[in-house]
């Protein structure tokens, strides 16, 4: 038989330019795609939510968080998405058993689907990245109302994101789906251009 | 406008979409009078001046059906609440 093993693509790759664009002499913005990351969504059957998160705390050493949050533990990721919803990521280790561990924590509670090949992520950082995202995103990403470790499902420049705030430099990370990417990635440069930005591949 | 969403608390309006009144019911399609039940079903509102209950989606946020309390003579938002009892259960 065939080898019909597949490798993971970039949604981004062909669009990202390396290198320092926008204004000159100054980098504001730090753009970057965040590959080598599986995603998955993971769903809590009817009243099985208190029983997932006992078992995933079990499984990660960590509790699923509440609404808007998102809590980060050995490269995984969760952030709240909706009632009993949570988009996962998986990076270093966990990036090739992401959706199997999660299938073995949550075993009849909760429905488990691979988001690999569906959404892309992006890392936007640096002093200037809260500004270039307010242009487009519709909540409020004061430090007052948006800190570390928060997450909200939203709306940017007519996409629906998931955004979660990763450190204080501040950094950033949106979960788009795929094919809009391009789209996304095209304001972001707009977005950031004023602040000088850096591409990193 | 503002939306308070139970889940996400406080979202742009842009963020929703929306449906209409609540506490519509489906009339027995096997009633005598069932043509008229279904147009009154389908066109007719009671287009209050003041206090209502309408049924919103949080479709660019946790696609949760939310039901806003708005009074339509000054916009004011006095509450919302979860659509679905199950959408509540699983938002605690």
């Amino acid at each position: 038989m065939a080898d019909l093993s597949l490798s993971p693509r970039s949604a981004l790759a062909p669009f990202l330019h390396a290198g320092h664009h926008g204004a000159e002499g100054k980098t504001g913005v730090k753009l970057r795609e965040v590959t080598a990351c599986a995603l998955a969504e993971l769903t809590a059957f009817k009243g099985q939510k208190a029983a997932l998160i006992k078992s995933t705390q079990n499984a990660f050493g960590v509790a699923l968080p509440a609404a808007n949050k998102s809590v980060s533990k050995d490269g995984v990721t969760f952030i709240s998405v909706s009632p009993g919803k949570w988009l996962v990521t998986g990076e270093g280790a966990a990036e090739h058993d992401l959706v199997e561990r999660l299938e073995n924590a949550a075993g009849s509670l909760a429905a488990v689907v691979n988001q690999s090949d569906a959404r892309a992520v992006v890392e936007i950082s640096g002093d200037k990245a809260r500004s270039a995202l307010a242009k487009g995103v519709m909540i409020d990403l004061d430090p007052a109302a948006f800190k570390t470790g928060d997450a909200a499902t939203s709306f940017a420049v007519q996409f629906w994101i998931t955004l979660w705030q990763t450190n204080d430099a501040p950094t950033y990370r949106l979960a788009i789906f795929r094919s809009m990417g391009r789209d996304l990635l095209h304001w972001l440069e707009s977005s950031a251009a004023e602040f000088g930005y850096d591409i990193h591949g | 406008m503002r939306i308070p969403c139970p889940f996400c608390g406080p979202r742009d309006s842009q963020e929703f979409s929306f449906l209409g009144q609540t506490g519509l019911k489906r009339p027995d399609p096997n009633a005598p009078d069932a043509q008229k039940q279904f147009h009154d079903y389908v066109h007719i509102r009671d287009n209050k001046a003041g206090l209502t209950k309408e049924l919103w989606l949080h479709a660019n946020g946790c696609r949760s059906w939310i039901v806003v309390e708005r009074n339509t003579l000054t916009h004011e938002i006095t509450g919302s609440e979860f659509a679905s009892p199950l959408t509540k259960e699983a938002a605690q």
